[in-house]
């Protein structure tokens, strides 16, 4: 009976180890990767066989094939239905990378086909829904990378579109949750709601982060940042016009560029700098921060 | 159940603990099941789910640094010199930017020439080696961002001999010119190096920013050159040696006119 008793105890304790501090968006995500880790333990097989199939120029390797915490997201290259020609460039572009935000959960998607959006389908002309409606503070991610618009862009099919992709914080307030450093960098470049910082290690992309408030930038033109360093908080700010606040959704907005190099059929080569799709590294970046990679450093 | 069909007292005390306990347990269980929701509820319905077999996705290695044609900026920088005769020294620019910063970046750094319309009151020069960016803060907002590079990754067959390129007024080079969110970006192959001029206005109406002149204009500015001292020390290494021929030459010349 004893035994009985101690196995109920036992069970119980194990149940509130599982319970998350409601204050603490790190820890929540970690008990959620935990749980989901005990769940995937047979899938770890699959993994490393999927990972021997590859036949990309480089596969994936080491840590990354180790099972990590999945969550609902669409496929890279797969864009909203009707918001723009896409792209077919399956690149990690930036592998290792920290999540860009400091809290989970968060929500890559369009900030423009999404409630609340200037092109979300609706009845009415004028009124497209709320920034803050449930769908777009919900799974699955959307990648948004090449989404329509009139910049030019030539990893898009249709040569303009989309240079980054958009992330919604936690929720739906501005000035709350923080940007991170994604690499050990250092600040390159600030503006009225800009940041930017290059990887202090080859290829030195340039990685930058609009719509923050500019007031919470902890950091300055010249500063080195690590992996997981507070930049400042993620608001909704677009600059100004003719003297005006400007404002977009509450959203960051993150792109890479990085330095490439095409070798020629005669041997010479041509280089350019480019935005690159930054989807593929975000889902790996993010899996990792929910297994507890890049913990916040202030 | 004893033998007499009443009810055992002592096997009804076993069946009550044990019942308890099973309930217990239930609870438990129940309470897990719970806890384990909340978990999923918090870590925002979160959905985070076992994991599943992960795609690959191509990775591509950073290429090593590649060779800067250190003779065409020695040239460049020669031709500043020459023209330094007559006009404002080459080096005043350069002069303003973080001595210790250039002497570590082992690239030509490009400067605006003479004249023109940038300030660099505000220049901030930060060295990655085999990189560099240069911060030029303007007036009203505006903010030039000069990126130099030399480590590639190695791009896809027409990635950027396919890209768009234009050919702008007093640039020699090709260059790619694209819109951003907050403005213009630039990007052009120079002495073997990638460099990356970025255009960025807090008013995206700005004159700076409402059309590409400002940012062709800055381009084309950028026509200058200076080394610090890990570029002087590569550029000399890989200055082409006098061979045994051309020291013979320079040897009967030198006798011819007596010296």
């Amino acid at each position: 009976m004893r035994a009985l008793y101690s196995l109920a105890v036992l069970l119980l304790l194990v149940a509130c180890d599982q319970t998350p501090s409601a204050s603490d968006g790190a820890s929540e995500s970690n008990a959620a990767a935990t749980a989901s880790q005990a769940e995937s333990a047979a899938s770890e097989s699959a993994v490393a066989e999927a990972s021997t199939d590859a036949s990309a120029e480089e596969a994936n390797t080491g840590a990354e094939n180790s099972a990590l915490p999945d969550f609902p997201h669409d496929p890279p290259t797969q864009l909203v239905a009707n918001s723009g020609s896409g792209y077919t460039d399956m690149t990690n572009w930036a592998p290792g990378i920290c999540f860009p935000l400091a809290q989970t959960p968060d929500y890559a998607n369009s900030q423009v086909y999404s409630p609340g959006g200037d092109h979300y389908p609706s009845a009415s002309a004028s009124s497209h829904g709320s920034q803050c409606d449930s769908a777009n503070y919900s799974y699955p991610w959307h990648d948004n990378f090449c989404e329509a618009r009139n910049w030019t862009n030539p990893v898009c099919q249709s040569g303009q579109g989309h240079q980054g992709q958009d992330i919604r914080p936690t929720a739906c307030h501005k000035d709350i949750y923080w940007a991170v450093a994604v690499e050990d960098g250092t600040v390159t470049q600030i503006g009225s709601y800009t940041v930017a910082i290059t990887g202090n290690a080859a290829p030195h992309r340039i990685f930058r982060y609009l719509h923050m408030q500019r007031a919470s930038v902890q950091v300055a033109v010249g500063d080195h940042v690590v992996r997981g360093q507070k930049l400042g908080l993620v608001s909704n700010n677009l600059g100004v016009s003719n003297g005006v606040q400007q404002y977009t959704t509450i959203h960051l907005h993150f792109e890479v560029r990085v330095a490439q190099a095409e070798t020629m059929a005669d041997g010479t080569q041509l280089a350019a700098n480019a935005f690159v799709p930054p989807y593929i590294a975000l889902v790996d970046a993010y899996q990792r921060k929910l297994a507890g990679d890049c913990p916040t450093v202030n | 159940m004893s033998d007499s069909g009443k009810p055992d007292r002592g096997a009804l005390a076993s069946a009550m603990v044990g019942a308890g306990v099973v309930a217990i347990l239930l609870g438990g269980l129940a309470f897990g099941v719970v806890t384990y929701a909340q978990v999923k509820a918090q870590t925002s319905a979160s959905q985070v789910t076992a994991a599943r077999p992960r795609p690959v996705f191509a990775l591509r290695k950073p290429l090593p640094p590649a060779k800067v044609q250190w003779s065409s900026a020695l040239r460049q920088i020669a031709t500043q010199n020459q023209n330094a005769k007559t006009q404002t020294p080459a080096g005043a620019f350069a002069a303003k930017l973080q001595k210790p910063a250039l002497d570590q970046i082992r690239l030509p750094v490009i400067l605006p020439r003479n004249g023109a319309a940038i300030s660099a009151a505000k220049a901030k020069l930060l060295s990655f080696g085999d990189a560099y960016a240069l911060n030029l803060p303007q007036d009203q907002g505006v903010q030039i961002t000069v990126y130099g590079n030399r480590s590639f990754v190695p791009a896809d067959a027409g990635a950027i001999s396919r890209r768009p390129m234009q050919r702008l007024l007093n640039v020699a080079e090709n260059v790619a010119v694209e819109q951003t969110e907050d403005g213009w970006t630039a990007t052009f192959e120079r002495y073997g190096v990638v460099y990356t001029l970025d255009v960025s206005c807090d008013d995206i109406k700005s004159p700076a920013c409402a059309s590409d002149a400002y940012l062709r204009n800055a381009v084309a500015s950028f026509s200058d050159v200076t080394l610090g001292a890990q570029a002087q020390a590569e550029a000399s290494a890989a200055a082409p040696q006098p061979s045994l021929l051309d020291k013979l030459n320079q040897n009967i010349s030198k006798l011819a006119k007596g010296n």
